[in-house]
């Protein structure tokens, strides 16, 4: 699961309103196997294209500030984010093309692409790594799950589905504790570290419909050793239906 | 009396005297010339990780040390630093910054460990002019300029005249980036630093990474040469800076000495008086066995001697003190030669040192430093009052059994003796 994707491309959006609607009213006659709640929650966009306006705040012990910016993408591998305010960071551009990043720097008119060993640092002062934004698992193949609580008949409640990693899966969490609602929409996801600590949780709040699909219009990441901190990214504008021209997720267009 | 006899007695075997002065002679001048070494030694690794990398003492947040962490900083660095540079008995004041940014050249890019620094106060600490590999050391008027360590350059493929950009999470959140023109390339000293060491100007770098008038440490150098930990030289100036330096809740500062800032130096320096006491205790183990033998024999071919002395009254006291004062008498004199041609060969590592290289023509690397492979003694007084004492007491020790087994003789079977 890209996490960051799951926000930027709206990963978790894949359930339509339509299938949405059916699955409330089918959920008590047939339950969903686990594997169909997680590719649910994982998977199926492909090929979907999103053109996006965020709004990201950051709060840390040391700094709070508020960052807005575009994003371009097309399925879950090619994503363009361009940073829009404050003017300090304007025009910085992150372009994602499989597993690598790379950076534009307006000021002093560079491409840099991050390197392996800076893929665990912070993106642009966030809680999110650079690995969030582009390691791909997928939660089926590396985890093995357990239904633990099931909606009610009458269609309130959630399902909730604990995940623990494979042995040799190439994920780096231990376990992961996973909130889905009715509508098959992740509300909550909790990352535990191998020795069992929670390291993180994710909230996704606000849901809406926007272009027919159901969209939780914020994402906030809380860090379970930092109390006071958080990352929060809030969808100012979310269009399904633009076309992207492909020429965009490219190094000559990152320095436009 | 005795003295005379004693004299006498070492002149009638006077080849054997010569020889067995000789050989304590040349193993002073030898253990002399060993300790300038291994002194001269130790002072260079001193030199490099305590004056050029800690400081004698230390201004810094009381978390920095420990934590690293960016935010725990030195405020308004440079009025401080000019507070504790006035202070009697400081010989040098540096104020520096750290941080990581993320270099990129025109192809490769490298994590690198950032030094802001004080272009011409830094030298004072650091010969950074010396350690040049091209181009020079940073110019404290002009911006933007960095220096790479060795390592680092052939990483990102830069040389001097090249630009290099800097990416960094500022203090602030803010993503800082800013492009720096390579002026130097040098080697640090230390190994680890070489491949991911960049100096720049603490004013360069407080922008870049948002900390205005911030620094993570205030280095200072007192007049100590000493490198043992618990100098009181240091210890007095660490007490002057405290004083000189009011701290409050908001802003905690730490003064601190460098055997308190990085333990494992001290106790790799520990380990100099350690090597000193064991070429001491080598050698004079053959200097005692020398001596052992040389009264040995000179007791044994004088029983009959020895027991006409008895015989005409000398008292055993005296005999011992007759044996005692040849053993005496023989390591004074060879003290004497020792320290005349030990003090040629200090002579010759003090001024023109010794140079030992790898086959290679690498430098010598102990324990990730780098050493100019050229060593120059350090001649000190304690050493040498120390070996001459050494070798006395040795001499003392060797003589007692040949001693006193020239005074247990009888009289009337010594004097048979043939």
């Amino acid at each position: 699961m890209r996490l960051l994707n799951v926000a930027l491309l709206g990963l978790f959006l894949t359930a339509t309103s339509a299938s949405a609607a059916e699955t409330t009213a089918e959920t008590a006659a047939s339950d969903p196997s686990i594997t169909e709640l997680l590719d649910a929650a994982d998977d199926v966009q492909r090929g979907d294209h999103s053109h996006a306006t965020l709004e990201m705040q950051v709060k840390t012990a040391h700094y709070e500030r508020t960052m807005k910016m575009e994003t371009w993408a097309e399925g879950t591998d090619k994503t363009l984010i361009r940073i829009t305010a404050p003017a300090k960071d304007a025009g910085v551009s992150t372009l994602m093309v499989g597993n690598n990043i790379w950076n534009y720097l307006p000021k002093v008119d560079r491409t840099m692409k991050v390197p392996a060993g800076m893929m665990g640092g912070s993106w642009m002062g966030s809680h999110f790594t650079n690995d969030d934004l582009v390691k791909e698992s997928r939660m089926s193949e590396d985890f093995d799950g357990v239904i633990t609580q099931k909606p009610a008949a009458d269609g309130t409640g959630q399902w909730l589905i604990e995940l623990t990693a494979k042995p040799d899966a190439p994920v780096v969490w231990g376990k992961v504790l996973l909130a889905i609602n009715i509508d098959k929409l992740p509300t909550k996801i909790e990352y535990f570290d191998e020795k069992g600590t929670l390291v993180r949780t994710m909230l996704f709040t606000d849901i809406q419909d926007v272009q027919g699909r159901q969209v939780p219009m914020t994402m906030t990441l809380l860090p379970a050793d930092k109390p006071d901190e958080f990352t929060r990214l809030t969808y100012l504008d979310i269009d399904f239906d633009t076309e992207i021209p492909s020429n965009i997720f490219s190094l000559q267009a990152l320095k436009r | 009396m005795l003295l005379a006899m004693a004299w006498r007695n070492l002149q009638r075997h006077g080849r054997r005297t010569f020889i067995t002065a000789a050989a304590m002679g040349i193993s002073v001048a030898f253990v002399m010339a060993m300790l300038a070494y291994v002194d001269g030694m130790y002072r260079k690794m001193a030199d490099v990780m305590i004056n050029q990398t800690t400081g004698q003492l230390q201004v810094a947040h009381p978390d920095f040390a420990t934590q690293r962490t960016m935010y725990d900083t030195v405020p308004d660095a440079a009025a401080r630093l000019k507070t504790v540079a006035a202070l009697p008995g400081v010989r040098g004041a540096s104020a520096r910054l750290y941080g990581f940014a993320l270099l990129g050249g025109a192809e490769q890019t490298a994590g690198a460990q950032l030094v802001g620094v004080l272009p011409e106060q830094e030298l004072e600490l650091v010969p950074m002019r010396d350690r040049m590999v091209s181009g020079a050391w940073l110019a404290p008027d002009q911006t933007d300029q960095i220096v790479l360590g060795e390592g680092l350059a052939e990483t990102l493929e830069v040389a001097v005249g090249d630009q290099v950009v800097a990416v960094t999470q500022a203090a602030d959140g803010s993503l800082g980036n800013a492009l720096y023109q390579v002026v130097g390339v040098l080697t640090s000293g230390s190994v680890t630093l070489d491949r991911t060491g960049a100096w720049l100007r603490l004013k360069d770098l407080q922008t870049l990474l948002v900390l205005p008038d911030q620094a993570h440490e205030i280095t200072l150098l007192s007049d100590s040469l000493d490198s043992r930990a618990g100098d009181p030289i240091v210890s007095a100036l660490v007490k002057t800076v405290r004083a000189a330096l009011p701290t409050d809740e908001k802003h905690p500062l730490s003064v601190r000495p460098w055997w308190v800032v990085s333990p494992a130096t001290a106790s790799m320096l520990a380990t100099s008086d350690a090597s000193a006491w064991l070429i001491l205790v080598i050698l004079f183990l053959v200097a005692g066995l020398g001596i052992l033998n040389t009264m040995l024999m000179s007791v044994f071919e004088r029983t009959k001697e020895l027991g006409v002395m008895k015989a005409l009254g000398t008292r055993p006291a005296k005999i011992v003190q007759l044996v005692l004062w040849e053993s005496l008498l023989l390591s004074g004199l060879a003290c004497l030669g020792g320290l005349v041609l030990g003090g040629v060969l200090d002579w010759m590592l003090v001024n023109w040192g010794l140079a030992l290289t790898t086959s290679s023509g690498d430098r010598l690397s102990t324990g990730g430093v780098l050493f100019d492979p050229r060593i120059f003694g350090v001649v000190r007084a304690d050493r040498i009052v120390v070996t001459v004492l050494t070798l006395l007491c040795v001499a003392v020790v060797a003589a007692l059994w040949p001693a006193f087994r020239a005074a247990r003789l009888r009289p009337v079977v010594a004097m048979r003796d043939e």
